[in-house]
């Protein structure tokens, strides 16, 4: 009896072993995500990617790099399990997983690896490429081992290696072109070993991926099955789209969307700190040559009248580096001191004032607040500010010519590592005189440029790092060449129905981290 | 007739030619930096060289010059420094979205511009008129873009009517690529549910562009009409006993029409470059926002495709209206 008894369990538990659905039970698909978004993406080409949050929510969701950065700005494996750094920060070996596939079916493999990285290097169309400026060779010395060799040590290589993707070397085989690295697929297609793969490129209208079924986290749990990123939106339209429910992220959201979303109980504001500061120039050129004249300026600025302009979504920066970012240390307390700048601006034998052209990028509250703020506060020590309002080209092409550059700007500038030096080179390293590219204050200081350069050949974890860069920013602050005004917040508003979004101030705006991110019915 | 169509062909590519010379030159002139546009406000000075060597800005103004002409000779418009894509890829995509919208603006327009112009005439100065004259001043006094937020305030958000924005549900995918326009591909390809979302998302960006110069119609029509009714063979056609409705459409219609065709031709020219506005309002990916994005951002290859393609317009338009007056003015044939 008992026989018939274990026999009849056994067919069972078989039975329902069979048609238990064991791993769709696990998971649960919530829907379709909206994102709407007041830009279109260019081009869906990792290599092509610069710090713009518009390609970066596509690319992010179909692309993985070898490294990722944790909430806390922690270098995490990602494509990559281990790694081994040389004594010398030379040389870089790298383990991959042994289980990621790209959306063409292809295993995830060194040779892969390789042709990524020289792939980015070679096309150098987004503003990453820096990141691989000193990678002298790449090796695979088995399939699941990467070798990258360093000409000299770079700390931003190891820093910024998270944003480079990797993409299915099988499908730059198929479509390279005359040795375009099938750079014209790659613009409208993707093929990457992220949670999700295209489905469709509208350009000017919308792109759509879907959940890719082999992914290899796989898929337990919570997880929305489509992603549709639409563009162009007006900033009005995708807010009452938001309070219909049919848009599920606005990016960039406006101080006003962040008013009107305090009042709207579904819909959600979030905000953080992103890598971006505000900053103001002065060109080293006529009565703001005068080191005294300068710093006068730098007391004159109305610190917290910007802060309380930004509604409080920004906090004060008390370095020309971003807080939160290695190497940075407090060398700066913005206060505005009016009688301080005027007695500096009487000793430089300024104290009738003088006049300043200032440019300031339009279609921009922010930017005109503060150029207006500071025109304001610098008429009561006599001093005319000419506020110009140019596009972006207009004003790289006059600040590219000493002659024509501005006097003084103002910028948001954004850095993609978490690393003070890169800041502190956009800003003010001498190699950028001239270019467009930076330092607008056409500053030029040997003893600065020095500290910059010898910091990145340091190992990573080298406490000298920071010495190096603290005295790098003291520089800065005591030649009162840049004006640190603050540090804005990124705003997003979210649909009160999404679950797991979080803001992630170490990627991009747009590294979404969509695997993570569902819809509560 | 025959000669001057062919005179009009003959000289539209020089006239493109002349548009496009002045184009470049003054794009070349303007003091912006398009490889800074192209590269973001984040590149680095060797990223920026790299753009302005793949771009040919390294690269002295006469031969620039020529490399231009010899690709518009071509047909090679040259490629956008912000999608990187092809001028004419882009201009491909985006030109059949604005042709839809203003090909059926042009609809609306004519026959109701007519209908409400000859209407208003009969009636002068009874209350329909009135109504109509009313309707015509709002409609010259309401910029597109206003009247597309209060058309999505009302009929979108308070009525749930009509989708608030864009030319086909999110959830849609756009028919095969034919023409370019939703509406017609979709009924090429079988796609009936495609063919009535694109429609219901045409409705309101029609509307809003259409009021004002369906006002303008209506005035040109009337005003044309009440001309043409005080005419003596107006009187004369009375006289002989023919009825009213005759006399309107066959005797006063066909020759209040000419100036009204001046008028209109104009309109339709316009309707593309006003467009514009309507298109931002709408999201609608068309020619317009592409131009206004080149526009701003110093891409000046796509700028002047994109007025270029407006330049064919104008002068397609211009040329059609010449053939309508053939058709209308036998006058004008035995010159």
């Amino acid at each position: 009896m008992s026989q018939i008894f274990r026999t009849l369990f056994l067919v069972i538990a078989l039975f329902m072993a069979a048609f238990a659905p064991v791993t769709a039970q696990d998971t649960v698909w919530t829907g379709t995500f909206v994102l709407g978004s007041c830009c279109e993406p260019n081009s869906l080409d990792p290599a092509a990617m610069g710090i713009s949050q518009t390609e970066g929510y596509v690319v992010n969701a179909m692309y993985e790099g070898l490294t990722q950065y944790s909430a806390d700005g922690e270098i995490m494996p990602r494509l990559a399990t281990d790694w081994d750094i040389s004594e010398d920060a030379l040389t870089y070996t790298l383990t991959l997983r042994d289980d990621a596939l790209f959306h063409d079916g292809t295993p995830l493999n060194a040779e892969a690896v390789k042709l990524s990285l020289e792939r980015h290097a070679a096309l150098g169309l987004g503003n990453l490429g820096f990141i691989l400026a000193s990678v002298d060779r790449i090796e695979a010395l088995d399939d699941l081992t990467v070798e990258i060799v360093l000409s000299e040590a770079d700390f931003q290589f190891w820093a910024g290696l998270p944003h480079i993707k990797i993409v299915s070397a099988a499908a730059v085989a198929a479509n390279e072109v005359d040795g375009d690295w099938a750079g014209d697929f790659f613009r409208e297609n993707a093929v990457g070993t992220g949670a999700y793969r295209l489905v469709r490129w509208d350009p000017a209208r919308q792109t759509e991926l879907e959940a890719f079924a082999d992914y290899w986290r796989g898929w337990e749990g919570s997880h929305i099955e489509r992603f549709i990123a639409r563009y162009g939106l007006d900033y009005t339209t995708r807010l009452l789209l938001m309070e219909d429910g049919e848009v599920h992220l606005i990016d960039w959201a406006g101080l006003s969307d962040a008013r009107r979303a305090a009042d709207n109980p579904d819909i959600n504001l979030n905000f953080g700190n992103p890598l971006q500061g505000f900053y103001h120039f002065m060109k080293q050129d006529g009565p703001l040559a005068n080191k005294a004249v300068r710093q006068a300026l730098l007391h004159a600025y109305p610190y917290d009248a910007m802060i309380e302009v930004m509604d409080g979504f920004a906090v004060p920066l008390t370095s020309p580096a971003l807080a939160g970012t290695i190497g940075h240390c407090d060398v700066f307390a913005p206060a505005q001191d009016l009688e301080k700048a005027r007695q500096l601006l009487a000793e430089a034998g300024y104290a009738d004032g003088f006049s300043v052209r200032q440019a300031y990028r339009h279609a921009n509250q922010p930017r005109r607040f503060a150029a207006v703020l500071y025109q304001e506060a610098l008429a009561e020590l006599g001093i005319e500010v000419i506020l110009e309002d140019i596009p972006w080209g207009t004003f790289i092409a006059a600040q590219s010519n000493f002659d024509t550059a501005y006097d003084m700007s103002s910028h948001w500038l954004n850095i993609p590592i978490p690393y003070a030096g890169e800041m502190l080179y956009r800003l003010n390293h001498s190699a950028l005189i001239g270019t467009g590219a930076g330092n607008w204050a056409w500053y030029s200081n040997p003893e600065f440029d020095a500290l910059l350069e010898e910091a990145p050949t340091l190992a990573p974890g080298d406490p000298r790092i920071d010495e190096l860069l603290c005295e790098a920013q003291q520089i800065l602050i005591d030649d009162a060449v840049v004006i640190p005004v603050m540090l804005s917040q990124y705003l997003d508003l979210t649909h009160a129905t999404v679950r797991g979004y979080r803001y992630d101030p170490y990627g991009f705006p747009g590294d979404l981290r969509l695997y993570d991110v569902y819809l509560e019915s | 007739m025959g000669q001057l169509l062919l005179e009009r062909i003959l000289t539209l590519p020089l006239k493109l030619f002349g548009i496009a010379v002045i184009l470049f030159v003054v794009a070349q002139m303007l003091p912006a930096d398009p490889a800074a546009v192209a590269a973001g406000p984040n590149a680095r000075p060797e990223q920026l060289e790299k753009i302005r060597q793949n771009l040919g800005l390294d690269r002295p103004f006469h031969e620039r010059f020529i490399t231009y002409i010899a690709g518009l000779a071509r047909g090679d418009l040259g490629k956008s420094l912000l999608t990187r894509r092809l001028v004419s890829d882009d201009l491909r995509l985006r030109f059949p979205a604005t042709f839809e919208l203003a090909f059926l603006s042009g609809i609306v327009i004519v026959t109701l511009g007519l209908t409400m112009g000859i209407i208003s005439a009969i009636r002068a100065g009874g209350r329909l008129d009135f109504l109509i004259r009313m309707f015509a001043v709002v409609g010259l006094g309401t910029p597109s873009f206003v009247l597309g937020l209060l058309l999505q305030l009302v009929f979108a958000k308070s009525l749930d009517l009509f989708p608030l924005e864009g030319r086909l549900n999110v959830l849609m995918a756009p028919p095969p690529f034919v023409t370019g326009m939703y509406t017609v591909d979709s009924l090429l390809a079988g796609q009936w549910d495609v063919f009535w979302s694109s429609l219901h998302h045409l409705a309101l960006p029609v509307a809003a562009l259409s009021l004002g110069r369906l006002a303008v119609g209506a005035r040109f029509t009337r005003g044309s009409m009440l001309e043409v009714l005080s005419q003596p063979y107006i009187r004369m056609a009375r006289a002989k006993g023919l009825r009213e409705r005759r006399v309107i459409y066959r005797h006063a219609f066909r020759n209040a029409l000419i100036p009204v065709v001046t008028a209109l031709g104009i309109q339709i020219g316009f309707l593309l470059s006003g467009a514009v506005l309507v298109e931002v309002v709408f999201t609608w990916p068309g020619l317009g926002r592409y131009l206004v994005k080149s526009v701003i951002s110093s891409d000046f290859f796509a700028t002047i495709g994109a007025v270029l393609v407006i330049a064919i317009i104008f002068v397609v338009s211009n040329m059609i209206v010449d053939l309508l007056y053939f058709q209308l003015d036998p006058r004008i044939t035995r010159k």
